[in-house]
């Protein structure tokens, strides 16, 4: 266990070296976030209710996802494609420790750091902008909703190694990524609640694991799921998990036997 | 002059070749880009389908701010973004010899070796929903206007690229500076929205974000006749202090290359 720590801290120790590009990202989620809260602001100005939401509802849930994408989408494991395509991935083969465990390790460092950032950023918009929000104060929701965000966790680390194994057959490991990236711009919920698509999309987004990223857990906590639905929202995220880490591991073992050490 | 065109050219031909070769890479760069077009639209579409005005903007403008948006940055993208973006992992590397040793200013092989032709998808999907946004709506626009929006479009670009440019700049004092991209491009996606949308955001943070809020709204407006004097002489404005600044930063920055790893 102590040596996966070290790793989390060895990462979180990377960014520190290289202080100006963490500020530049952290900056640019920032700026993302303010976009998109003066964009609702905007189109909710001088509404009651717009998509059966209103506006401290709206506003809550566009600054508690950004929380939650800086928690969940925060990782190292976009650079699993490209250690596979440098032959890097040999360093890590060679070493008495468990790769899955050291890219949870490195995520680990990452999530840490970025969440402490997130919290402060929004912190301080909610100071400056002074905007009307919801407070959930019932401890099941609260519960469920942080239950909700490990699902999201896992969910996200498996989806995100699987992406990154594109580079056992591929050196163009990016083009995969970027259109994940795209789905998760629109379908995760971070620009949007996913319940106001048109019901068809809605429905079919429900059966797709990107839901369960971000807008899942924060519609717990805005208190807007039956307890019903949680369970039936936690059934299908399971189901996901299992499928994902059995895919996962298939895949993993099949990319090792075709793994050719390229570049070293 | 005659010299950098037909350099331009060449380059421009050496590209294509590249995008023949690498079709896997092709392919993926096109549906990136045509799914992050159509998926901004709709976006917008969808946020704005339960109410008609936006600030002083009707739902028809706000979308054809969008499409208009898609074509601008598929063209910046298509021209500049890959060339930005390569600049701090060459001087990282060292490899930036491999610029400073060629008879070429290094500013113009910097920014525009690379010609991303798949990025013109996005100027396809930004002008059929240009299209379609103006028929639906039913916006009058001015054929007249055309060229005063082309100028207006040219000093939009110049004045992302040269803020892009200016903060690129800094990879020769700071190393591993990846994340200045996914900065400009969350900067770059103010341009979409009203400025209107960002002013309560007081003091210099407006200052800093007002060129932006230009590069893609004084078109647009040209486009629709809204324009006003301001419109023109603002953009016109930060376009030539932009690119004079730009200029003198990146020739003092060129004295701090070290060379290292190179």
């Amino acid at each position: 266990m102590r040596k996966y720590l070290l790793v989390a801290k060895n990462t979180w120790d990377e960014y520190m070296q290289y202080r100006l590009n963490f500020v530049m990202w952290r900056v640019r989620n920032v700026l993302r976030l303010i976009i998109v809260y003066f964009l609702w602001y905007a189109i909710f100005n001088q509404r009651g209710e717009l998509f059966g939401y209103n506006e401290s509802q709206i506003l809550t849930y566009i600054l508690l996802s950004s929380i939650v994408a800086s928690i969940v989408f925060s990782t190292k494991t976009q650079d699993i494609g490209e250690e596979i395509n440098s032959g890097n991935l040999s360093n890590l083969l060679i070493k008495p420790i468990s790769v899955f465990k050291y890219w949870m390790a490195r995520d680990l460092g990452d999530k840490l750091l970025n969440i402490a950032f997130s919290i402060v950023e929004v912190f301080v918009l909610i100071i400056f902008f002074k905007p009307p929000l919801f407070f959930q104060t019932n401890p099941i929701f609260i519960f469920l909703f942080i239950l909700g965000i490990g699902f999201s966790l896992a969910i996200y680390f498996l989806i995100s190694i699987l992406i990154g194994f594109f580079g056992f057959w591929t050196p163009d490991v990016w083009g995969p990524r970027f259109l994940f990236y795209i789905f998760l711009e629109f379908f995760a919920g971070s620009l949007f609640p996913l319940d106001i698509l048109p019901k068809p999309v809605f429905s079919t987004l429900q059966l797709l694991p990107f839901n369960y990223l971000l807008y899942f857990p924060v519609k717990i906590y805005l208190g807007q799921l039956s307890i019903l639905s949680i369970f039936e929202g936690f059934f299908v995220g399971l189901v996901w998990i299992i499928v994902l880490y059995l895919f996962t591991n298939k895949v993993w073992f099949k990319g090792l036997k075709s793994y050719g050490a390229y570049g070293r | 002059m005659k010299r950098y065109i037909n350099i331009y050219i060449a380059l421009l031909k050496i590209n294509l070749a590249s995008l023949i070769i690498y079709r896997a890479n092709f392919i993926n760069s096109l549906l990136s880009s045509v799914s992050w077009g159509i998926f901004s639209i709709l976006s917008i579409l969808l946020l704005t389908s339960k109410t008609t005005q936006v600030y002083s903007w009707s739902q028809g403008e706000i979308i054809l701010l969008t499409a208009m948006y898609s074509i601008f940055i598929g063209i910046f993208h298509t021209i500049f973004t890959r060339n930005i973006e390569k600049i701090p992992e060459l001087v990282d590397r060292g490899y930036f010899d491999l610029i400073l040793t060629k008879p070429v200013d290094s500013q113009f092989l910097s920014s525009v070796r690379y010609f991303n032709y798949t990025s013109l998808s996005r100027i396809v999907v930004g002008i059929i929903a240009l299209v379609l946004i103006l028929i639906k709506y039913n916006i009058s626009f001015s054929i007249a206007n055309l060229p005063i929006y082309i100028v207006l479009s040219i000093f939009g670009l110049g004045i992302l690229y040269n803020i892009w440019f200016i903060i690129t700049t800094l990879s020769f004092w700071f190393t591993q500076l990846n994340n200045i991209h996914q900065l400009m491009f969350s900067i770059a996606n103010i341009g979409r929205f009203p400025p209107e949308a960002f002013s309560q955001i007081m003091g210099y943070t407006f200052l800093f974000i007002l060129p932006i809020t230009l590069i893609v709204i004084s078109p647009v407006k040209a486009l629709t006749n809204n324009l006003n004097l301001y419109d023109i002489l603002a953009p016109l404005l930060f376009f030539v202090g932009l690119s004079f600044i730009a200029r003198k930063f990146w020739l003092y920055g060129l004295k701090h290359y070290t060379s290292a790893g190179g």
